[in-house]
């Protein structure tokens, strides 16, 4: 038996969804797209049933592929009942997919959820007055604290195995959007009584958030909480669970033997477990929560708001603040965040200059390298060159992409105070989705460069690359290390000791040399992880393109920082 | 006149908007010839505008508030 959950974008069907979703939820694809859903196995009074989480939609009339693949969807597939879910706080709105859902000759249950913030906004919803005109069953529900849920699919299998014959349904001509708009109001203005609204300090928050001076204030504040905190555990978790990650490795090898080719083939294994694992607990860990906890709460689209003129300069608009974020952490979750903007040009101009961005994997470079050699002025001077790169680039692509977005268009949702399972489970998803994209590349690379190490290729790496070391004036042995920080950037930090044969890089190299160096790694192609990722949300082509375009931009800035290095150090 | 140059507090409602690009956008959020919209605040240095149009709010970017038509109520 199949339920599918169908709502506008912010109802809480997502929320919904994760109040009864089991860890083994997976994510589909619509056959032949990348318009994901996700799908779990849910037990209903001991009966297990899939339910499916449909994108959310404002109309099933397909103004996007999104909204396309879900029309399909319900009409092709076997899908036994559906529950739309409603926003009880703006019914008006949600009613006008209901409404378009009505001639669809399946079993249909409307769950009008948020009752509670619909009666602190003081709105009485007459719920059996409008199952009854519209046909269908119409039941209460609060998914943020599980109110209402069991009821919900209860009556949704029922439906679905056709005990419950359902009554006649409101028949409308709604062909066209602006008729069930107008229907939709209608309804609601029939069906929903405005009483007494309550204010409470939620509707303050925004004259605070949303303030010309104080939101920034608070904006920087909180971003700055939001950092400390992520890169605290981070560097908490990071250092033991590095140690007995090398420790079980070398237990592993030393049978072996590490000169052997099976031991070499079991190290880059290990190592790229390693990676996988050192990307994962760390960073992406801590950031998805801290991210899901943003997202939760509402806060991001006030974000939004405050950043969007700022992002204009960049060719870009207020919501692509998001990936910039969450770049610092790491890419991936970047990366993985443009999925929420509505444009194909956009979300290719968002993850390309988020993979500039850099990440604490490269933070640790510019520190290992730039701030303990040179000082914390030229690690500044790297990080605001950054920002002037990002920039010029960000113009550069906007142009040559003949921009045609028109701009922000975004819902400010209610404040709303977030669940753990919810957070939980959205962060649990996403790393099970980046696990099984970016590791096998990951551990595959990496037993691959060890075995090549093995038969003494690095000379040849190292030649490959020498036409790059040759013009930026670096050490012909730094080649392999830029090579093996594909895998893992802070591995061109590691490798670069093995393969100077020294760990002073101060007496190996000038100081005009760990600048370019630093500033070669800062940008040139985003990690592996990152490179699957951008794999998955643009597509082959745009993850080659995004590679293409960092190497260049990589060989100019530092170019650049070379001969402004030259004059400053 | 344009939803862009409304002050704050007022109540407009909408007339029409301007290029096809931007008025499925709109449409596909809900956002409907003859609402009622209120200007509620305005971000700054160019900045977009947060207007209240059917009981909930939403940030509409500079460029999108210059391509809707309104008039005054």
């Amino acid at each position: 038996m199949r339920v599918a959950l169908i709502g506008r974008p912010n109802c809480g069907k997502s929320t919904l969804f994760n109040q009864v979703a089991g860890y083994k939820a997976q994510t589909g694809n619509f056959h032949g797209t990348t318009v994901t859903f996700m799908e779990s196995k849910v037990r209903v009074a001991g009966e297990v049933i899939d339910l499916v989480d449909l994108p959310g939609t404002y109309a099933l009339e397909a103004s996007s592929p999104a909204e396309a693949e879900v029309a399909n969807y319900l009409n092709t597939r076997d899908v036994d009942a559906i529950i739309n879910v409603a926003d009880g706080s703006r019914l008006a709105e949600s009613l006008e997919l209901t409404l378009e859902l009505l001639p669809i000759r399946k079993p249909l249950l409307l769950a009008v959820n948020m009752i509670d913030e619909a009666a602190r906004l003081g709105l009485q919803i007459d719920g059996p007055g409008l199952a009854s005109k519209l046909g269908v069953q119409v039941l209460p529900l609060v998914a943020s604290k599980g109110r209402g849920v069991k009821n919900v699919f209860l009556a949704a299998r029922e439906l679905a195995r056709g005990k419950r014959s359902e009554g006649t349904r409101m028949n409308i001509d709604c062909g066209e959007a602006l008729a069930r708009h107008t229907a939709a109001a209608e309804l609601a203005s029939q069906f929903v009584t405005q009483g007494q609204r309550k204010t409470s300090w939620r509707d303050r928050l925004d004259d605070v958030f949303l303030h010309p001076v104080w939101g920034y204030a608070a904006l920087i504040t909180i971003l700055l909480l939001f950092f400390t905190l992520v890169y605290g555990l981070g560097r908490l978790i990071e250092p033991p669970l590095l140690l007995v990650l090398q420790r079980a490795s070398t237990a592993l090898i030393q049978p072996l033997g590490l000169n052997s080719l099976f031991g070499t083939l079991v190290n880059g294994t290990l190592q790229g477990i390693t990676a996988g694992t050192a990307i994962v607990l760390p960073y992406l860990l801590p950031f998805l929560l801290g991210m899901g906890l943003m997202e939760d709460t509402g806060y991001l689209p006030r974000v939004a708001f405050l950043m969007d003129a700022l992002m204009h300069r960049i060719g870009l608009h207020g919501k692509a603040i998001v990936p910039f974020i969450l770049g610092y952490g790491c890419n991936v979750p970047a990366v993985m965040s443009t999925r929420t903007l509505e444009e194909p040009g956009d979300r290719y101009r968002a993850a390309a200059l988020a993979t500039l961005v850099p990440c604490s994997a490269r933070l640790a470079v510019v520190f290992g390298l730039v701030a303990f050699y040179l000082g914390p002025a030229p690690a500044l001077l790297l990080y605001i060159f950054n920002l002037f790169v990002i920039a010029v680039t960000g113009r550069i692509l906007s142009r040559l992409q003949h921009d045609d977005s028109p701009g922000l268009i975004l819902e400010m949702p209610p404040y709303r105070a977030p669940t753990a399972r919810a957070v939980f489970n959205k962060a649990w998803f996403r790393i099970r989705e980046f696990v099984v994209e970016a590791w096998p590349a990951l551990i595959g690379g990496s037993a691959a460069l060890a075995l090549l190490s093995y038969f003494r290729l690095d000379g040849f790496f190292n030649l490959l690359v020498r036409p790059i070391t040759w013009m930026l004036g670096l050490p012909s042995a730094t080649g392999l290390p830029l090579i093996f920080g594909v895998l893992r950037k802070e591995l061109s930090l590691v490798m670069l000791g093995q393969a100077l044969g020294t760990l002073n890089f101060g007496a190996a190299m000038t100081p005009v040399q760990l600048f370019t160096f630093t500033v070669f790694v800062v940008f040139y192609i985003p990690c592996t992880a990152t490179l699957m990722v951008l794999r998955r949300e643009l597509g082959t082509k745009g993850m080659l393109s995004i590679s293409g375009i960092t190497i260049a931009i990589a060989l100019l800035a530092a170019l650049l920082a070379r001969a402004v290095a030259a004059v400053l150090l | 006149m344009r939803l862009l140059d409304v002050e704050i507090g007022h109540k407009v409602r909408v007339v029409g908007f301007e290029g096809s690009g931007l008025n499925s956008r709109l449409l596909r959020v809900g956002v409907y010839p003859g609402d009622e919209m209120t200007v509620m605040r305005r971000a700054p240095i160019g900045g977009p505008l947060l207007v209240s149009v059917g009981g909930r709010e939403m940030a509409l970017g500079r460029r999108v508030a210059a391509r809707i038509r309104v008039e005054e109520l």
